[in-house]
């Protein structure tokens, strides 16, 4: 643990984590160090406008994305108290009226804890600061509940056992006048579960705010035609009101435009075919439905449930040649963290099946399987605007909100989803006619855990998982090794943490249906226009309008630039001083 | 004085583009009625095309003969970085006089994707600048593809993050974003037998024209060492903390716009450096 921090290499490189934070001392010192300055320059920033320190929540609204600028609430105490001279109280004031914490995760190994000892050696300040507020936190506590002691020990910033930890949500919420998730139903299991002490505590502090994505970047600049035919249905103010998307609804019953939005997806499938020619060299059919799931590779996100159903029309295909099967092209693509070997192996199998599946003759390239490299924003843009259909299969309770699930709704493409994250909500905007859902709830997930989930049951009595959990355990994927995805055959057959099994037979179910569907072009294609039109409500702006009036109390401020000055501007320079 | 010699004489940039003929101006007051664009600020096509090659000339210390599709691409970054330096600057200086309330959105990471496609977009000139390069027998996209992609996230909330810049700013509501400058981002990703490999992702390799440095404003953060309690002159318990090394801190501001607003945010990253 005690590494030696040289000070350049704080801002070296960014750790590639995703909800598995390091408790690595490198990682504490780059959440300090940017805090630290952020900090410092709000308060320069502040004296500079003459005004007192005790007037810095009118001025600014600082949110935290997340526990990792969490050390901001010690950090603001100290510069207010050790550096400016306040007192504690009024100290405290300012500081929990200036911060507010955005959570992210409802994942318990993914809530950012440091061993007390690094936390001390690296910030020995900070540690006393936050002894004392959790001093102060848990006598407050001890008069509202009396005689509690174990809410005591879960409110408590510290942990103490097994080892003694600095809880650094417990520290966000204890530090911020707002907590919100990042999505309705995350906001509500977040005060039923993860945060319930809290929300108890203080149920006024809670609030949703359901993300959002910029439709500038992921409709108007990453799909310019189906923009512009946009602009030509209902104007070109939805690029700041995107809620006018509605409009498109009134055209639905004009086969012209039917044909020219299809016309346009089939153009972005044409040129997001054209990038994988070039850069996996395999040809794909622009006709058949481009079903897609990009984004970081996890097991929570479930990318090996979609190979289990590519496993299964290909096991359909094997066993009767002639099936008539509606064409897909499966396109993934995402990064793993380095040092998750799941994710990795999962990789592996993707492209592993692909392999298989690509080469079979006897597939008559009715099915191809693409692991798309390096999944960036760059990417993205290509992708989303391409996307039939989109891929969002998390074991409902464990995704905060999503917001790829929004790009490609935006753009036209149909989800196939479980009740969680954002979902839920793109699903009631849409309309469930309109969305494919499947699974288990984030409750019955609950519920089947807390009564003893047996996943081998699901194998044994399923013909068609056990065939295809059968062929990759044979090494039917691998060139006959069998050991290559033991781990993850396994780790379905005795754990399944995230229930890949209990949902399979409903996923399959429902991608029949997507399949069915998607034979009627013109049925599909009103459902692709309707998600298009009812994203409104996913426009980060919608979202930072309700931040703006419910957390930070923050309003427009238009910037007036001053007139074109040809005298003083074009020509002054070039003009001789004396001429 | 003619300014002609000054720019590049051979090529598409400037058979009919818009270069000043100073010998046909007056040399006194001004008091014609023709508006000449500045270079820096103008938005038309032949102000936008007479600017990049300004700026290929002079910053790229090359011309259209010997220019890579690199040097085209930081020659219409700067170009457009002119433009919203222009607004960036108005924007601080309207909220340093007006006491507005600033949002400052702490993030350690900000996935913000390519600027030159976005900052085009949001400037309204994205079919300018198309026009412009075209009539030099460039292919805008091309050139957007130069850039190298800032991986500064991870996903999930760093994306968000830079979603939520590019709202702030189009809904003009004043606000920073602060975060890391990341010398590495998020690793480049290759697949080799199936199974990723990683490569570090050197994206600053060749500079961004994109980032302020501000050398004016350093901080300097304490880590490490104890801590000292004391009494102050009026008998008052404090405690000082004495680091055992410092660290200084590095603002860099990418100036962030909104869609057609004269709005431009910052988006202030911190690079350390040692004492």
């Amino acid at each position: 643990m005690a590494e030696k921090i040289h000070s350049e290499t704080i801002s070296k490189v960014l750790y590639p984590n995703d909800n598995t934070p390091q408790g690595r001392e490198l990682r504490l010192a780059q959440q300090y160090f940017f805090v630290a300055a952020s900090l410092q320059d709000l308060i320069r920033i502040h004296l500079k406008s003459g005004q007192g320190l005790e007037t810095i929540p009118d001025r600014f609204a600082v949110q935290l994305n997340d526990t990792h600028p969490a050390v901001a609430v010690a950090e603001l105490m100290r510069l207010l108290v050790d550096e400016h001279h306040l007192a504690w109280e009024k100290a405290w004031e300012i500081t929990t009226k200036t911060l507010a914490y955005t959570n992210h995760t409802l994942m318990p190994e993914a809530l950012e804890r440091w061993p007390v000892d690094l936390f001390g050696s690296l910030l020995p300040r900070h540690l006393e600061i936050i002894y004392e507020i959790n001093f102060r936190f848990l006598e407050e506590v001890r008069i509202k509940f009396p005689d509690d002691e174990e809410r005591l020990s879960r409110l408590s910033i510290i942990e103490e056992h097994p080892v003694k930890q600095v809880r650094m949500a417990n520290l966000a919420c204890v530090g911020s006048h707002a907590i919100n998730g990042v999505a309705a139903l995350h906001s509500e299991l977040l005060k039923q579960d993860t945060l319930r002490d809290f929300a108890e505590l203080w149920p006024e502090k809670f609030f949703n705010k359901t993300n959002g994505v910029t439709p500038r970047r992921w409709l108007l600049m990453s799909n310019p035609e189906l923009a512009q035919l946009v602009t030509e249905k209902v104007g070109d103010g939805w690029v700041k009101n995107l809620d006018l998307m509605q409009g498109l609804k009134n055209h639905l019953d004009d086969p012209e435009f039917r044909s020219r939005w299809r016309e346009i997806k089939l153009n972005n499938k044409r040129r997001l075919a054209a990038y994988i020619l070039r850069h996996n060299n395999l040809q794909v059919d622009i006709n058949s439905l481009f079903d897609i799931q990009v984004k970081r590779i996890h097991e929570y996100k479930r990318q090996h449930l979609a190979v289990l159903h590519i496993i299964t029309l290909y096991n359909r295909i094997k066993h009767n040649p002639d099936i008539n099967i509606v064409p897909r092209t499966f396109i993934f693509g995402g990064k793993a963290a380095p040092g998750y070997f799941m994710a990795k192996l999962i990789i592996k199998l993707i492209n592993a099946v692909g392999e298989v599946v690509n080469k079979d003759p006897e597939v008559r390239d009715r099915l191809k399987v693409i692991f798309l490299e390096n999944f960036n924003v760059s990417l993205g843009e290509r992708i989303y605007p391409a996307a039939n259909l989109s891929e969002q299969i998390s074991t409902a309770g464990k995704e905060a909100s999503g917001t790829g699930n929004m790009k490609f709704a935006m753009n036209g493409a149909l989800t196939i989803g479980t009740l969680d994250g954002a979902n839920i909500e793109i699903r009631e905007e849409a309309g469930p006619e309109n969305f494919f859902l499947f699974g288990l709830t984030a409750q019955e997930v609950y519920e089947l855990k807390a009564q003893g989930y047996q996943p081998r049951h699901y194998y044994e009595s399923n013909p068609e998982l056990k065939l295809a959990l059968d062929r990759l355990a044979k090494g039917y994927f691998s060139h006959g090794d069998r050991d290559l995805f033991q781990p993850l055959v396994n780790s379905l057959l005795t754990d399944d943490r995230f229930m890949l099994l209990a949902d399979y037979q409903s996923y399959i179910d429902c991608q029949d249906q997507v399949s069915e569907a998607f034979r009627d072009e013109d049925s599909w294609t009103r459902m692709s226009i309707i998600n298009s039109a009812s994203m409104g409500k996913f426009s980060a702006d919608r979202t930072i309008r309700e931040y703006c009036q419910e957390i930070w109390q923050a309003e427009p401020v238009s910037i007036e630039l001053e007139p074109y000055d040809q005298a003083g501007a074009g020509l002054k320079a070039k003009q001789p001083a004396n001429a | 004085m003619d300014v002609n010699f000054l720019k590049p004489q051979k090529g598409e940039f400037i058979e009919g583009s818009g270069t000043l003929d100073v010998s046909q101006m007056p040399t006194g007051p001004i008091e014609c009625d023709i508006q000449i664009e500045d270079d820096r600020t103008g938005m038309s096509i032949d102000t936008l095309r007479r600017a990049i090659a300004d700026n290929l000339f002079y910053l790229q210390g090359t011309d259209e003969t010997g220019a890579t599709f690199y040097d085209f691409y930081k020659a219409l970054a700067f170009t457009v970085r002119d433009r919203l330096l222009q607004r960036f600057i108005r924007t601080r200086q309207t909220y340093q006089k007006q006491d507005v309330k600033v949002v400052c959105y702490l993030s350690a990471e900000f996935l913000t994707g390519r600027h030159l496609g976005n900052n085009l977009m949001n400037l309204g000139i994205f079919e300018r600048a198309r026009q412009a390069v075209e009539e030099a027998g460039l292919d805008l996209e091309d050139l957007l593809n130069q850039e190298p992609d800032p991986g500064l996230g991870n996903g999930g909330l760093g994306r968000l993050a830079a979603c939520f810049l590019d709202s702030l700013a189009s809904l003009e509501i004043p606000a920073i974003g602060y975060g890391i400058r990341y010398e590495f981002g998020i690793f480049h990703q290759f697949i080799k037998d199936g199974w990723q490999g990683e490569i570090p992702d050197n994206w600053l390799r060749f500079g961004n024209p994109w980032e302020l440095p501000r050398p004016d404003e350093v901080v300097e953060i304490k880590l490490g060492g104890r801590t000292q309690p004391y009494r102050d002159q009026d008998g008052h318990y404090r405690v000082t903390w004495i680091p055992a090394r410092t660290a200084i801190a590095i603002p860099y501001d990418t100036p962030t716009p909104g869609y057609k607003t004269n709005t431009v945010n910052a988006l202030r990253t911190v690079e350390s450096r040692s004492q």
